[in-house]
């Protein structure tokens, strides 16, 4: 199945050779054998080490990774070179963690540890942060720029894996205080921090994932519509707090009534998916480098110009599959610990997919984070495999307990 | 909690569905719409590489053509500053503006199969070449308009009743599309009076007493006894403590008398006899308050939501909060003309291929019927003897009845703002004119001239 992105990877590569500027300083040709070696031969260390993860994972990462560089290739060649040392540090942190930390029961046995970090990485990120575009999202080490909030994610997740399925009996019988205080707490506190740095999309992630988490551990469709209602109260109350945010949803719901200033960006890009059509203008004819953000959470529109409308329901299809083959894991998994890590962290990745695709295409309100395994972006990309990595190894759990 | 796996799944399937749908909503269903908007810089790109189509009067003369080769294609104007409200301009500087903006699609070739057609044609090294325009405009007639017209404000439309094709739609002051860009700060100087501004279907005027007709229909279908009732004008009518005046004490008077006369307090007294509901039901019977198809961008002619007695009895004779454009009085008086059935007004009466093939056509339909046949006879009975005898004289025509009403329109800018509607030959109405002139004073000195050399000009063939 890997020979999907291979042939993306090569037919992509073509495309460089005839369309592309000769004036690289790199050459394309190593970065496709690189590449190539990379994914096949993460493949074959894993069938060579009796890693028993789901098969369908690394080809679709793989083709949504491929599908990726291609087009950052055609948007700037520079940022598809990074992109590439991004992936292969992201496979590398993949075989990682499928070889070095394979029973993930007993990494979950230290949730505190995880939480510790989350809320670490999101306080020196508000403390220490550079601010890009009102969002203080990015921390600065030298020359290196990281987005910790990848990171936060997943480590919340993996918190509440382990604190949900420690007192899931408790939760399932209504519980106190001293069960749901620390949890809602944690919750609250987080999304409150990432507000404070302006990541919506990334508060309203996390709190999608957080109750999907506790409907799967409590078994209670009540909690989340509570959780909801709660939600839906604090949005209430931020909304009269923050004025970016009122300008948000007018965007959001007639961006045409301020098309050269606050409403430009999603315009543009509404203009670029009507512009696609149903065929597509082909790889490299789109105009949709002007819209801010191309490359990272606008990348999604450039290949929706240019694959047409059968390009961007592909792509969407292809995030479906991931998310089903993230549930059937889940579903598969030998113990509680398993199916909420296996769950959370497939809620968490599709719905950031989800979040974005509808955010640039005007069905929800914009809010800027990234589209996994394919928008441009070092941390965005390693966490993905990070999270496929733990998606394997819960699936390997799986498949010996079941055979 | 393996239940719950499978509601989960079950919800981001959906989830990921709505998404699929939108999507394909967006690009296949709403997809052209959005691409061939002004804001679209892709636009610019296939301007450059396509010769824009021509656009033809309903003679075939030729408003709008391309000339030069592919790289620097030259558009020309042959009736320049006289055509410019409708056709309007393409500039890359200062993007487009009329027909041009409006039918960017058919002109440069990019509605439906001739998008694909056109993108193959550029990949065999042809040029490609949109769709011609063929109007309902006669560039004569517009000239004219344009003539009468000039180095006044205003603006005038005059449409053909029995089909809703607009013949003439002309603003003043205007410019010359030829040297747009070259004149671009005359043209946006504070002096020049704004002539991007399309007064003909944007210009927003208190209608004054042409509205009277829009009362009177109210009037009518409410009470057709008030044909034969007699009334008394004292020269003012006090209404909850505001005083309506007449320019004069009219003194005893009948209905047709009152059209004839103009008289305010008449006009006054059956609005509020027939209540703001009525009267409000007729206006937008008439189209005020309703949006409506066109190839230019209209603005919404409208009458007041909530009206107190005081707040009718201004509206009623096109004053207070009452607002019009000349579009919108030339389709009252058409729909008059045309026996109470109001036609859905046209500029694009069909598109043909570059080689002359038929793409196209308009087939004209009725937009709605805004009054009842004995309505409609009365109200043409009183502008005919408004005509004869009445205020509209100044509008009358050797051998050919005309039927017309004028109006007088107070406004903060200073002096009245002249109008006048008329439509001849009365008893076979061949055209619909609205003539509007800004801050000219009396609508029977300064606006029925115009109206009448235009008609003499359309009756003449």
């Amino acid at each position: 199945m890997l020979l999907w992105p291979s042939l993306i990877l090569v037919a992509g590569y073509a495309y460089i050779t005839v369309f592309g500027s000769t004036d690289l300083d790199w050459q394309p040709a190593y970065a496709l054998t690189l590449l190539l070696a990379g994914f096949w031969g993460v493949h074959y260390i894993l069938r060579a080490t009796q890693h028993e993860g789901n098969q369908y994972l690394l080809p679709l990462a793989a083709v949504l990774t491929a599908l990726g560089l291609t087009f950052l290739f055609r948007l700037d060649s520079g940022l598809a070179y990074r992109q590439i040392i991004w992936t292969m540090l992201g496979l590398l942190v993949l075989l990682i963690v499928t070889l070095g930390f394979r029973d993930y029961q007993q990494l979950e046995q230290y949730p505190y540890l995880f939480l510790s970090l989350g809320l670490f990485f999101l306080v020196i990120t508000l403390l220490l942060g550079t601010r890009v575009g009102g969002a203080v999202r990015w921390l600065s080490l030298g020359s290196f720029q990281l987005q910790p909030v990848e990171a936060v994610k997943v480590l919340m997740v993996m918190y509440l894996a382990g604190y949900l399925s420690d007192r899931r009996e408790l939760l399932v019988h209504g519980a106190g205080l001293h069960t749901w205080g620390p949890m809602i707490a944690v919750i609250i506190v987080a999304m409150l921090l990432l507000v404070m740095q302006r990541d919506l999309g990334s508060a309203l992630i996390l709190l999608a994932t957080f109750l999907a988490m506790l409907y799967l551990a409590a078994g209670r469709l009540r909690y989340v519509i509570i959780g909801g209602g709660l939600f839906a109260l604090g949005a209430a109350q931020a909304f009269v707090f923050y004025p970016y945010l009122r300008t948000r949803i007018e965007i959001w719901l007639n961006p045409w009534a301020d098309y050269y200033g606050a409403g430009y960006q999603i315009v543009q890009a509404l203009i670029a998916l009507g512009s696609g059509g149903i065929v597509g203008t082909g790889l490299g004819l789109g105009y949709s480098h002007l819209i801010p953000a191309v490359a990272t959470d606008f990348i999604f529109i450039t290949m929706a110009e240019e694959m047409g409308l059968l390009g961007s329901l592909g792509i969407i299809m292809l995030y479906l599959i991931l998310a089903l083959q993230g549930f059937r894991i889940a579903f598969n998994a030998p113990e509680e610990k398993g199916v909420l890590l296996a769950g959370g962290l497939t809620i968490l990745i599709t719905i950031q997919a989800l979040v974005i695709m509808a955010g640039v295409s005007k069905l929800l309100p914009l809010t800027g984070v990234t589209l996994p395994f394919i928008s441009y972006g070092g941390s965005s990309l390693i966490i993905s495999y990070l999270t496929l990595g733990f998606l394997l190894n819960v699936s390997a759990a799986g498949r010996r307990v079941n055979l | 909690m393996k239940s719950g796996v499978r509601r989960l799944a079950a919800v981001v399937s959906v989830a990921f569905i709505i998404l699929m749908a939108y999507l394909t909503y967006i690009q296949a269903y709403a997809g052209e719409k959005l691409y061939l908007s002004p804001l679209n810089p892709r636009l610019t790109l296939v301007e450059k590489n396509t010769q824009r189509g021509t656009i033809y009067d309903r003679a075939g003369r030729v408003l709008a053509s391309t000339t030069g080769v592919e790289g620097s294609f030259r558009r020309q104007y042959p009736y320049g500053a006289a055509t410019a409200a409708v056709v309007g301009y393409v500039s890359e500087r200062y993007g487009n503006s009329g027909l041009e903006a409006s039918r960017a699609g058919d002109l440069l070739g990019l509605n439906g199969w001739q998008r694909f057609i056109n993108e193959g044609s550029r990949l065999t090294g042809e040029i490609a070449r949109g769709n011609d325009l063929h109007l309902t405009l006669d560039a004569e007639w517009q000239q004219l308009a344009a003539n009468l017209l000039a180095g006044r404000r205003g603006a005038v439309v005059a449409i053909e009743p029995r089909t809703g094709a607009v013949r003439v739609l002309a603003s003043s002051p205007t410019f010359d599309p030829n040297y747009l860009e070259e004149q671009w700060e005359e043209i946006n100087a504070p002096q020049a009076g704004s002539p991007l501004l399309n007064r003909a279907v944007q210009g927003l005027y208190p209608p004054g007493s042409i509205l009277k007709l829009v009362t009177a229909a109210a009037a009518l279908e409410a009470d057709p006894g008030i044909l034969h009732r007699r009334y008394y004008c004292p020269g003012c009518l006090e209404v909850e403590g505001w005083q309506l005046t007449c320019p004069r004490a009219h003194g005893e008077i009948d209905f047709q008398g009152a059209v004839k006369q103009s008289c305010n307090v008449t006009f006054a007294s059956l609005a509020l006899e027939t209540g703001a509901e009525r009267f409000k039901e007729a206006a937008a019977r008439f189209g005020f308050g309703r949006s409506q198809d066109f190839d230019l961008p209209l603005e919404l002619s409208q009458v007041p939501e909530q009206m107190d007695a005081n707040m009718l009895a201004e509206s009623s004779i096109g004053q207070g909060e009452v607002l019009a454009t000349p579009l919108q009085m030339a389709l009252v008086t058409a729909a008059i003309a045309n026996r109470g059935i109001m036609m859905q007004p046209y500029l694009v009466a069909g598109i043909s291929s570059a080689e002359g093939q038929p793409v196209w056509q308009y087939r004209f339909r009725p937009l709605k019927i805004v009054a009842g046949a004995e309505v409609v006879a009365a109200l043409t009975e009183a502008m005919v003897v408004t005509v004869n005898e009445g205020t509209a004289t100044a509008a009358a025509l050797p051998g050919v009845q005309v039927a017309a009403k004028t109006g007088s329109a107070q406004n903060p800018g200073g002096a009245a703002h002249a109008w006048l509607v008329a439509f001849a030959p009365a008893d076979d109405p061949q055209l619909a004119v609205a003539v509007v002139v800004e801050n000219a004073g009396s609508g029977g000195v300064v606006a029925a001239p115009i109206a009448r050399e235009i008609m003499a000009a359309a009756l003449r063939r």
